[in-house]
């Protein structure tokens, strides 16, 4: 047993010997040094870390000559100053300076051991390695900072767009925005604002939620014309458009809208509206008087040869007045201003009486129809609906020069009946299908055939209002398919 | 009345004569605890904090004024016209020396005695001159400082936690009685660490003493004697101490070498 232990217990002793066993190599740095800083003990510990043999320490070294340049300097005019004052210190980043000259980053935990008149005796440190952590450290600084250069660059771009780009979450809060919609929605912080709908035309705002939870149960994109209020509370169109995505750190749905400026677009159209209209009206008063004294000439003479001129007259002025009231249909709609009398009328009625008038005019093309067995009614503005049918059977006729024999069918399901209406022409491309309903659109293959576009545009607004569809189906030199869905009301 | 509670001043003791004492860089008037006691029955003693330390005003820290040693000697300058206080004996920790030779050569009348405790009149080496620090050393130190001062509780915490609105962790993990702001405390280090106040040693009239530590890295040995060799009127003296804050660490030896120094020259 050694010398100054013999009044302790075997047990104890063992404890105390793991104590040393703990002090060396416990994985913190221990080390004892005088107030002037000479070493006066120290662990297996720190020595390996230091590269150092414990004879070359004790009693050679002080604690500064342990760090760098820069520790040795904080330790004197720092730490030092707060072991007198305070009797220690906690934490304090330091690095060592081992034999190699490497560098491992510490923290320093110190205690001053006072005697009883207060005087400083020693100082007790413990070290803790933290290069692990300053690794880590370091590299959350370095993604931290191309973190915030992608961001500025995101900046950069958004901010030279022309368009308005804002980020929300899914109840409409922005979380971003470029500095086009900052000034738009009058705000410097994009967080400012809570809802993105409020600054939404209020007859469109709810449309635009409509189509937005639409999009978001489907995952696809939003597209759509509304009046966005600006910061001098005037309301300007903008074509939104959306997408939704997740947020890849917190998993998040958040938004992105980009707002594309159709104000100068809209004013075209109106203007073009108002043109229309006027124009429309304009034609009709001289065309009424011409057939006035078209209908007096027929009346007063009886030539052979003055009638058939006169008539064949009176055929182009049918026609022109076809042509004239399409452009009155078309801004009447634009308008908001078709006006219709729905009333309860058989669908086998409709069409036989509309087929029956078609065929005394037809002179190249059969018009084949097949009615229902068990005939049905729908609620119909019935001259509309005949509008409808004509203009589709018509451009049968147009669009199949080669071909004789428009077929004309009527099908009953459950809640809807279909009027199809089928040619056998030169068909129409199918990237041009969805462009037919759009006024003016003219096929492009078909362009010799006489017309401004609008027939298709007046008959897909009829059959809306009826609260219905029609569809195409085509094939380029086999002919189309003109099916009109009516809802079949119990 | 501005001018007291901008540098903290505190006025205590009592005698015909009165001592100013100024920290040194990096801590405030608290580290003169264990001198002062030893003073304030026979002197009038003056205490003050640096704008930008301890519990002086931070709001009137100013980068430019204080972007040189002058800024802060012209503290010194008003507070002791303040005070209306002339002939002081001004005891000056490290950087504080040089202020207040600054001070000195500026407004004699205002000292009797300059009393410095390892001065240093430019750290970095330079030619023959010994300094002790090569100017890449002194990223080192701000590097040391940047980890500690302006550490993780400063900078990292909240450049990577964002916890910037939760400034009392930073002032929990910062290891100082003299809690600095980080800012200032480096812009502080920067002017300290490149002053340079050889020229002015010799325009210092007034008769000091240099308190000179051994084993001390800010001002080695050599400093000590190259201060003395400039300084007119010059005494050094060589402690028994060793670092930077012989007035921390040996009190009595600083005591007893400021006594007989005041003593020898009252003769």
């Amino acid at each position: 047993m050694k010398d100054g232990f013999h009044y302790i217990s075997e047990t104890q002793y063992q404890l105390l010997e793991d104590a040393e066993e703990l002090y060396n190599n416990a994985p913190v740095g221990y080390l004892s040094f005088l107030p002037d800083g000479t070493i006066i003990r120290i662990n297996k510990r720190l020595l390996s870390w230091l590269d150092l043999r414990i004879e070359e320490v004790l009693n050679r070294l002080k604690f500064s000559d342990l760090f760098t340049i820069g520790g040795k300097i904080y330790y004197q005019n720092h730490v030092f100053p707060l072991l007198m004052m305070q009797g220690f210190v906690n934490e304090v980043n330091f690095e060592l300076s081992c034999r190699d000259k490497s560098i491992k980053p510490v923290l320093v935990n110190a205690l001053t051991i006072k005697d009883k008149f207060d005087h400083p005796l020693n100082f007790r440190a413990t070290i803790t390695d933290i290069s692990d952590r300053k690794k880590y450290e370091n590299q959350l600084l370095y993604e931290k900072k191309k973190a915030e250069t992608e961001r500025q660059r995101f900046k950069l771009i958004t901010d030279l767009l022309p368009e308005l780009v804002v980020t929300t979450d899914h109840k409409g809060s922005l979380h971003f925005a470029n500095i086009k919609a900052l000034k738009y929605f009058g705000t410097y912080e994009a967080n400012s604002i809570y809802d993105f709908f409020n600054f939404v035309f209020p007859a469109h705002r709810f449309l635009l939620l409509l189509n937005w939870k639409r999009s978001l149960s489907r995952i696809v994109p939003l597209e759509k014309e509304v009046r966005l209020l600006n910061a001098i509370g005037k309301y300007e169109w903008y074509l939104v458009k959306a997408i939704p995505y997740k947020e890849e750190e917190s998993g998040d749905s958040r938004w992105l809208w980009v707002g594309i400026s159709i104000s100068n677009q809209k004013h075209l159209v109106s203007k073009m509206d108002e043109f229309l209209s006027i124009a429309s009206h304009e034609l009709k008063s001289p065309l009424t008087t011409t057939k006035a004294y078209l209908q007096l000439l027929l009346r007063n003479y009886s030539d052979h040869t003055i009638r058939k001129y006169v008539n064949k007259t009176n055929k182009q002025v049918e026609k022109l007045e076809i042509l004239i009231k399409d452009l009155l249909d078309v801004s009447k709609i634009q308008a908001d201003q078709m006006q219709f009398r729905f009333e309860m009328a058989s669908v086998n009625g409709l069409l036989i009486d509309t087929i029956e008038a078609l065929k005394t005019f037809s002179e190249t093309h059969k018009i084949e129809l097949k009615t229902l067995k068990e005939d049905v009614v729908v609620s119909m503005d019935r001259m509309r609906m005949e509008q409808v049918i004509i203009n589709l059977v018509n451009n049968g006729i147009k669009y199949s020069p080669d071909s004789s024999k428009i077929s004309v069918a009527i099908e009953k399901h459950a809640h809807y009946v279909v009027i199809s209406v089928s040619d056998y022409g030169i068909g129409i491309p199918s990237s041009e299908v969805n462009l037919l309903f759009e006024r003016f659109y003219r096929v492009t293959n078909a362009l010799h055939v006489s017309g401004l576009g609008m027939g298709l545009y007046i008959s897909q607004q009829i059959v809306h209002k009826h609260g219905g569809e029609i569809k195409v189906v085509s094939e380029v030199g086999k002919g189309s398919t003109f099916s009109i869905y009516l809802p079949v009301h119990s | 009345m501005e001018i007291l509670k901008r540098n903290n001043v505190r006025v205590l003791g009592s005698g015909s004569q009165t001592m100013v004492f100024a920290h040194g860089f990096g801590c405030d008037q608290n580290m003169w605890r264990f001198i002062v006691p030893e003073f304030q029955d026979h002197y009038k003693i003056i205490l003050f904090d640096y704008v930008g330390a301890g519990h002086s005003d931070l709001s009137a820290y100013n980068s430019k004024r204080y972007s040189t040693l002058r800024g802060y000697a012209k503290d010194v300058i008003e507070i002791l016209d303040e005070l209306q206080l002339k002939k002081s004996i001004f005891i000056g920790h490290s950087v504080s020396a040089m202020i207040g030779t600054l001070a000195a050569i500026e407004r004699p009348d205002l000292f009797s005695y300059m009393i410095f405790i390892g001065p240093s009149a430019r750290y970095l080496n330079d030619g023959e001159y010994i300094g002790g620090f090569e100017i890449s050393d002194l990223e080192g130190i701000m590097n040391t400082m940047d980890n500690n001062y302006l550490g993780w509780a400063e900078t990292m915490a909240p450049a990577i936690m964002g916890n910037s609105d939760r400034p009392q962790l930073g002032e929990e993990l910062t290891n100082s009685f003299c809690a600095t702001n980080p800012t200032i405390a480096k812009e502080f280090a920067k002017v300290t660490f490149f002053s340079d106040n050889r020229e002015d040693l010799i325009k210092l009239k007034v008769p000091t003493l240099s308190l000179q530590c051994k084993d001390d890295v800010i001002a080695p040995m050599e400093v000590g004697h190259y201060i003395d060799s400039q300084i007119p009127d010059h005494t050094l003296e060589v402690l028994e101490a060793t670092g930077h804050c012989p007035h921390l660490s040996a009190p009595e030896e600083v005591v007893k070498v400021i006594k007989n120094y005041l003593k020898i020259k009252a003769t």
